[in-house]
């Protein structure tokens, strides 16, 4: 099977997936306790007001013409309107979207950079006690809750040192600008910092206890023995050999990680005070508000598919030895 | 503990036949709502048990721990009783709407319109609201109560209504188709240094209208900055269904009267309020008065808002339901009339209803794109009459409002910065570091006195709230059909060690559901039942129900 026709065929299950994900998404969120008024029932929603809110959600319509509805809706683009805040999906997951975005990437990028380096110097000194402290503190940092790596750089560099802000994403009473001033701000960056920390020492051990091990296996290889008798210097055959040729298998688990960075994350924005998609979407699974629930999971799964469809794609490249069956 | 002459007995007798609630229906067995008790109470078998439905722990420990003291108490008595931990929205699906379930902890919050009594007395207990979804899920029915929950809703006489108000208490207290546990001391955290005066107010603490209002700021402070633990849904005042929604709305619109700190109503757009007779009421509205967007505030505007939310809005139009007609009298005076009598219509209809500016509303929805309904706008830049107008909006983030300097009662505060946080802890952080005023929502006890013995910046504003934590019980099911199960129950309840222990004294033992703190509407000479597991075991004696291997028994025939 040659490359054009396996793109058409993973197309196509790209297209089947999207379909079963929504699907279960629709099943999920309607199987849920309570309906969209639920939260408000004990803020003095009369029985009356209930009814007529259900009503005009279309929420009394049978179940699966509540579905096709929706589906409908989905191929123009259109995800709806949220039922509490009486806006476009669109434009509210949007900016959440961004923010996440820009705080969990950055995130990331650092975990990654971080942890590739190290995961590489692991593998290239391995069986010393460098290597042995580095592991411990790599499974620490994996192994501490997210809520309290947060609470320990906070009461360091906010509580104790007083260098950095508490919480939020701005000062407060700082009035924005456009979209692009609110994240080119210096005041912006100031208050990233720590969350962003918080994330890249939660998520960098992944990639280096990946890449020390591939590392290990790849050191093996007659190649490197050849390089270094080359004369080259150690640390371009490390670098510019050893290292390039065991990223391979972080490729896939970047793509699964997007996901994350999407979804952002829940922990970090509750503790940091991170107005993002984590706790959107937890928020609108807590009120049933159906049409942003099903939004910002629709997106954050998007991306892990995409992602996964990609990196299928790339390793081709990547590696020619893959075939395509 | 008991403060009544009245012996137990008396009541029993008392009670047994209007008192209990829906004998027939107790009779088929488990009412109507499916589910729960497989028996039935039938005669001489071993007592149903009870599911007691609390919050999860994290949504409330308060009403997490009570429920499982209580249980521990109820087992003592020879209930099987399980403790169920559901989230917030299961409870208010299972039990609020549906009234599937024995019994459940609830906290009904003390919000502005509840001070007035005719939430407390008819809406949670008048029969006539025991419909799904409305807040008499107890299904509790008593008419010689119904009488006095009508007549406090009919009687313009305030003597007079308090006089029936105070009977309803009377009764509710004998009957216990609830029991109240406590009225919560809200106590929330601000910085001392940047306030001259902080005003808080009963049932909302640090997050009422007169705190934005009349709250004076030290010298040089023009921006203050109030947290709360989520952020507003949508500024639209036809939606308002969220407590917080309309917290907001309330200090860009304006109504024609507010509620005061004491609970009384005070003319605030209206400068005067004249009852005709018992079904009309005349509101002469204060003279040039305008909009934040420089327009002129008529009397036009007056109406089309009592027209146009009585019409379109769900919630608002339910508190004036009752109003038929409002008809403009002169350039500066509206009529109001009813098809009968409702003496709450100055607090919770008045007091409600917002004024909302005709030359932007009538064109909503069929001048807007994509909107069918009046309740579905954004409406992304609000314009009232209030005392603080809209500047901008950041979901999640932040929300400006500056004071209107034009306003009949403009506020002392020139900027406030609303700010939503992901939860308490994450806005404690921020009053700490000195970048958060005042928050307005409750501190967890622990929270309270670290702050007030540690942190010297920060001030604790304390005031008990009107709101009352209970129990529930589904009358239409055994052995909740029982005058007598439902005293024993209660009088098992330690309410003492709750306040003491679960609130760490952060509360008030509550018997009634007029709280003491609502002094004009609070009943002091009711029933009292709680901390008295030995006058519970004799209740149920007396009552015929027996002891076997610790299992508790109905009466024989």
């Amino acid at each position: 099977m040659g490359l054009q026709e396996f793109v058409v065929r993973r197309i196509a299950q790209l297209i089947f997936t999207f379909w079963v994900f929504v699907t279960i998404l629709f099943v999920l969120f309607r199987a849920a306790p309570g309906d969209p008024t639920s939260m408000f029932v004990g803020q003095g929603m009369s029985a009356e007001a209930r009814e007529e809110t259900i009503q005009r959600l279309g929420l009394n319509e049978p179940l699966h013409v509540q579905y096709f509805d929706y589906m409908g809706q989905l191929l123009t683009g259109n995800f709806g309107t949220s039922f509490r805040y009486n806006e476009p999906v669109w434009d509210i997951l949007v900016v959440k979207f961004w923010n996440t975005i820009i705080l969990m990437g950055s995130a990331l990028v650092l975990a990654y950079v971080l942890g590739v380096t190290f995961g590489a110097l692991l593998g290239w000194y391995r069986g010393t006690s460098f290597e042995r402290g580095g592991i411990i503190v790599a499974l620490m940092a994996r192994s501490s809750p997210e809520f309290w790596t947060g609470i320990i750089v906070l009461s360091i560099f906010s509580f104790w040192l007083g260098v950095f802000p508490s919480g939020g994403m701005r000062s407060i009473g700082v009035e924005t600008t456009s979209f692009a001033g609110r994240y080119l701000a210096w005041d912006f960056v100031y208050h990233m910092v720590l969350p962003m920390l918080a994330g890249a020492i939660y998520y960098m051990a992944t990639p280096m206890l990946l890449m020390r091990n591939t590392m290990l296996d790849v050191l093996k290889a007659d190649f490197i023995e050849i390089k270094k008798a080359e004369g080259l210097p150690e640390s371009q055959v490390l670098f510019r050999h050893a290292a390039r040729n065991s990223v391979l298998p972080l490729v896939t688990v970047m793509a699964l990680v997007s996901g994350t960075a999407i979804g952002g994350s829940l922990v970090i924005e509750t503790v940091f005070n991170w107005p993002g998609m984590g706790r959107e979407m937890v928020q609108s699974i807590n009120y049933n508000d159906y049409p942003v629930a099903m939004g910002s999971f629709f997106l954050m799964g998007s991306v892990v598919i995409v992602m996964n469809f990609l990196a299928d794609l790339a390793y081709g490249f990547l590696d020619p030895r893959v075939q395509y069956d | 503990m008991r403060k009544t002459t009245k012996t137990r007995r008396d009541v029993l007798r008392k009670t047994a036949g209007a008192g209990s609630a829906g004998i027939s229906l107790a009779l088929a067995g488990c009412g109507g709502s499916g589910g729960g008790n497989g028996g039935g109470g039938g005669a001489g078998d071993p007592v149903d048990p009870i599911e007691l439905i609390v919050t999860t722990q994290d949504y409330d420990p308060v009403r997490y721990e009570f429920g499982n003291l209580i249980a521990d108490n109820w087992r003592e008595l020879g209930f099987e009783v399980e403790v169920n931990p559901l989230a917030w929205n299961s409870i208010v699906d299972q039990a609020m709407t549906q009234q599937d379930f024995d019994a459940f902890t609830l906290n009904w919050a003390g919000r502005a319109e509840r001070l007035d009594p005719d939430v407390f007395s008819y809406s949670l207990h008048h029969s006539s609201q025991t419909d799904k979804g409305s807040y008499n899920h107890i299904n509790y029915v008593n008419s010689e109560y119904d009488e006095y929950a009508e007549t406090q809703r009919e009687t313009y006489d305030e003597e007079e209504r308090r006089e029936a108000v105070m009977k309803c208490q009377e009764i509710f207290a004998e009957d216990q188709p609830r029991t109240p546990i406590a009225n919560q001391t809200q106590a929330m955290p601000y910085l001392e240094d940047r306030f001259d005066e902080v005003v808080n107010m009963m049932g909302e603490g640090l997050m009422s209208f007169w705190t934005a209002v009349d709250s004076v700021p030290a010298d040089g402070v023009e921006q203050i900055s109030l947290g709360y633990p989520s952020d507003v849904n949508n500024l639209n005042p036809v939606d308002g269904a969220a407590t917080h929604d309309t917290q907001t709305m309330r200090l860009i619109y304006d109504k024609l009267v507010r509620i005061d700190r004491d609970g009384t109503t005070r003319n605030w757009l209206a400068e005067e309020i004249e009852e005709v007779d018992d079904t009309t009421i005349r509101a002469t509205i204060r003279e040039g008065e305008q909009w934040h967007d420089g327009e002129d505030l008529t009397i036009e505007d007056v109406k089309f808002s009592f027209d146009y939310l009585g019409e379109h809005s769900s919630v608002l139009g339910g508190f004036i339901d009752t109003l038929e007609s409002t008809e403009i009298v002169d350039d500066r005076t509206v009529e109001f009339s009813f098809e009968e009598p409702f003496a709450p219509f100055i607090p919770i209809g008045l007091g409600q209803v917002f004024i909302i500016p005709q030359h932007i509303w009538e064109g909503v929805p069929d001048d807007l794109d994509g909107v069918s309904e009046p309740v579905e706008w954004e409406n992304p830049e609000p314009v009232g009459s209030g005392p603080f107008k809209f500047v901008e909006w950041n979901r999640d983030e932040q929300m400006t409002l500056e004071a209107n300097e034009d306003h009949f009662n403009p506020p002392n505060i020139q900027e406030l910065i609303k700010v939503p946080g992901a939860d308490m802890q994450s806005l404690v952080r921020l009053v700490e570091d000195e970048s958060l005023d005042m928050i307005g929502w409750v501190a967890g006890p622990d929270t309270v006195n670290r702050l007030d013995s540690e942190v010297d910046h920060v001030g604790i504003s304390s005031i008990d709230s009107h709101g009352w934590y209970h129990i529930n019980y589904q009358l239409d099911r055994a052995p909740f059909d029982d005058v007598a199960v439902r005293h024993a129950l209660a009088d098992a309840i330690p309410k003492q060690d709750i306040v003491d222990i679960v609130m760490d004294g952060m509360a008030s033992v509550a018997h009634t559901f007029m709280a003491e703190v609502n002094e004009f509407w609070h009943n002091p000479d009711v029933m009292e039942f709680g901390d008295d597991i030995e006058g519970a075991q004799a209740t149920l004696e007396e009552a015929g129900y027996t002891l076997q291997n610790g299992r508790l028994y109905y009466p024989e025939e």
